[in-house]
């Protein structure tokens, strides 16, 4: 496991500079382009929500501000910030002979098992009040503990057949007795 | 403030139920810590849900023990298994492993200890010093000052989160507009509701949190193949010799002093403290010893410096409001769920609140020196705990603690929409913990700015009050050297072509 993947933080793609004018030697990864994309599309659903209430004004800048005074100057930040960085990214791509070697991060090999957690809690999400917090957490904590012992390639032995589905029912009564007998949560 | 202090803390001494939750909150944050993948900002998002039902006195021992318990057992498994459990101890590793690998586990963690146990105190005694002083003259402070100093600490914690400036102070934007979301303070107006009615209330910082640096975590180490097979260093021979760790005192102190420095500075952070201090110690040591190699002297710089930070990063934190680092983030999340507000009238409307800051962190450095050294080897051996049991506790927590908060299933939801959405921005290159910033910072500089609009009238008045044209030059200059200083570099390449 890498210093990044240990501490959980964003790997540094490029430092001070390199964003919004800085050197363009080094190929940018289309990820790159995303992260333009992602906050120009989130300014436009933003601004057309604005746009949509007309008692959201602007009000009078300077002395007496509206409920959309604030939100319009985020989002036009927001906005222009995200296409300079698309047109700082295409730049780039542009001087390099275009973007980098993918190095993997959007293969599927790497994204179903998080895509799959995503899915399945939606589903233990929409599952604890029909089934109770009890009978949906422990489905949830059995399935995944069984996926992720079969994905660290350890071989499964035939302990592992009680061992696995114990440690997660073990895992969601902990944590059902830890909230509603220890800080009277009630659960679902 | 001295009453205050002793009161709550004789009441904390005397109750067992406090007492014991202080030390299980340490005890269960030197643990989380320790493990690898489990950062101290997951630690404290998690951790967070449980704090709800508490007095907000009870909740800082739970929450700072847990924080400071974490910040500590990052240096177990960097000593240990070569794996840093929080960015703080990144450097720790770096003579701390090899000490390990040549027997001498045992005294690495017992240097990592002591030095720990002196920069929390160092850490401590500054914040019981500077942010009484910093809280008085914050107290002059009108709304263009806040206002200013909302957009100066937003900066500063963009600029000063791992990956580009650029795009952290982007983050930090959205965070912004996350913060509008709900209803306006002043005309009561909801804004960004999409017209769902659980919107208007606005987004509640704990899912919030709880998505964004618990869930996008656990789904970025789901990307591979766990690895299940840590095999830590056996721990003997504990105690180096008095005079050994003497002989350290002065790094201890002198990287302290760094660490409490650096924490004060918002978003600095601990790995950036530990940087500092251990290459100071390299500059003055290195001649006559190696580093990297081994050095105890390496362990206590690191340790010291990533300790004493905790009561730096507090500072802002209790006296204006904006907070030290990400951890410091998520303790503002827990003081605005319990309804205060950090800032200066904090040292007024609620003195035995700061007191109960104080003697949490008083409580926790002494609970972890009198507990960890016992218990080391209990540590050890929690670091082979399969990590599908971490993951898998950690999400059922996930979910549980974002239901328990107000009951509801829409905030788990919302706590599975976060943890998408950092998962995605990570993966974009984009640092996620301004957004959090902006979130915590968002709703306190709009309600400033419209004040300040709505009494002077006029734009100008920020460029008119002395603290708020300097902190504004200085904000421009966080936000511009990045872009002066890559067009400089191309100009002179340029020249040099």
């Amino acid at each position: 496991m890498s210093r990044t993947e240990a501490t959980g933080k964003p790997a540094p793609r490029y430092k001070a500079g390199q964003a919004a004018g800085g050197d363009g030697d080094r190929r940018p990864e289309f990820t790159e382009l995303l992260a333009g994309v992602a906050f120009a599309g989130i300014a436009l659903v933003g601004m057309t929500s604005l746009a949509n209430n007309e008692y959201l004004e602007l009000g009078r800048s300077g002395s007496d501000p509206g409920p959309g005074f604030v939100p319009w100057i985020a989002l036009t930040v927001l906005l222009v910030g995200g296409i300079v960085h698309m047109l700082s990214v295409l730049r780039r791509a542009v001087v390099a002979g275009g973007f980098g070697v993918a190095n993997g991060e959007f293969s599927l090999a790497r994204l179903w098992v998080p895509a799959l957690m995503l899915a399945s809690l939606v589903v233990y999400q929409a599952a604890l009040r029909p089934f109770g917090f009890l009978a949906a957490s422990i489905t949830f904590g059995v399935v995944w503990v069984a996926v992720l012992h079969w994905r660290s390639a350890n071989g499964v032995r035939s302990r592992h057949v009680f061992q696995l589905p114990a440690e997660g029912a073990a895992l969601a009564v902990g944590v059902y007795l830890i909230f509603r007998h220890g800080i009277q949560v009630p659960l679902p | 403030m001295l009453t205050e202090f002793s009161t709550f803390a004789l009441e904390v001494l005397t109750s067992p139920t406090l007492l014991g939750l202080g030390v299980c909150a340490t005890l269960l944050g030197i643990i989380l810590g320790a493990l690898p993948g489990i950062s101290s900002t997951m630690t404290l998002a998690v951790l967070l849900p449980f704090s709800f039902s508490m007095s907000p006195h009870v909740a800082m021992i739970f929450l700072i023990g847990a924080f400071y318990g974490s910040v500590y057992g990052g240096s177990i498994s960097a000593i240990l298994i070569n794996i840093p459990g929080t960015p703080g101890s990144m450097v720790t590793q770096l003579d701390g492993y090899p000490m390990a690998r040549r027997g001498d586990a045992g005294q690495a963690l017992t240097y990592a200890l002591v030095a720990s146990t002196i920069g929390g105190l160092f850490g401590i005694v500054g914040l019981m010093l500077f942010a009484p002083i910093l809280a008085k003259a914050a107290f002059a402070f009108q709304s263009p000052e806040y206002a200013v100093i909302m957009v100066f600490g937003l900066s500063m914690l963009a600029y000063a989160s791992p990956g580009s400036t650029y795009l952290g102070i982007m983050s930090g934007i959205l965070g912004l507009v996350l913060g509008m979301v709900g209803l306006d303070v002043v005309t009561n107006l909801s804004r960004f509701d999409f017209g769902i009615h659980r919107l208007q209330g606005g987004i509640n910082i704990i899912p919030f949190a709880v998505g964004i640096f618990g869930l996008a975590e656990v789904l970025r180490l789901l990307e591979k193949p766990l690895d299940s097979d840590r095999s830590a260093s056996r721990i003997a021979n504990l105690w180096p010799s008095f005079g050994q760790i003497a002989a350290k005192f002065g790094t201890a102190i002198r990287s302290s002093t760094i660490g409490l420095l650096v924490g004060i500075i918002p978003a600095a952070g601990s790995a950036v403290a530990v940087s500092i201090s251990y290459a100071q110690e390299k500059k003055l040591f290195g001649r006559r010893e190696t580093f990297g190699d081994g050095n105890p002297r390496g362990i206590v710089a690191a340790e010291a410096g990533n300790n004493a930070c905790v009561g730096g990063a507090l500072i802002p934190l209790i006296t204006l409001g904006i907070p030290g680092d990400t951890m410091t983030a998520v303790l503002i999340g827990a003081l605005l769920v319990h309804g205060l507000r950090p800032g200066p009238d904090l040292f007024v409307e609620h003195p035995d609140f700061i007191a109960s800051i104080y003697v949490a962190l008083t409580l926790t450095v002494l609970v972890t020196f009198l507990l960890a050294l016992p218990l080391m080897r209990v540590f050890a051996r929690l670091l082979s705990v399969p990590p599908r049991i971490l993951l898998v506790g950690v999400l059922i927590l996930c979910v549980t603690g974002s239901y328990a908060v107000q009951n509801s299933l829409f905030d788990v939801l919302l706590m599975i929409f976060f943890g998408c959405v950092g998962y995605l921005l990570a993966k974009f290159g984009v640092p996620t913990a301004p957004v959090m910033f902006g979130l915590v910072l968002g709703p306190v500089l709009e309600e400033n700015l419209r004040r300040t609009m709505i009494v002077y009238g006029d734009w100008s008045v920020f460029l008119t009050r002395p603290i708020c044209a300097l902190m504004l030059a200085v904000t421009a200059i966080i936000i511009f050297f990045p872009l002066i200083a890559g067009l400089r570099r191309r100009f002179t390449r340029t020249q040099n072509a």
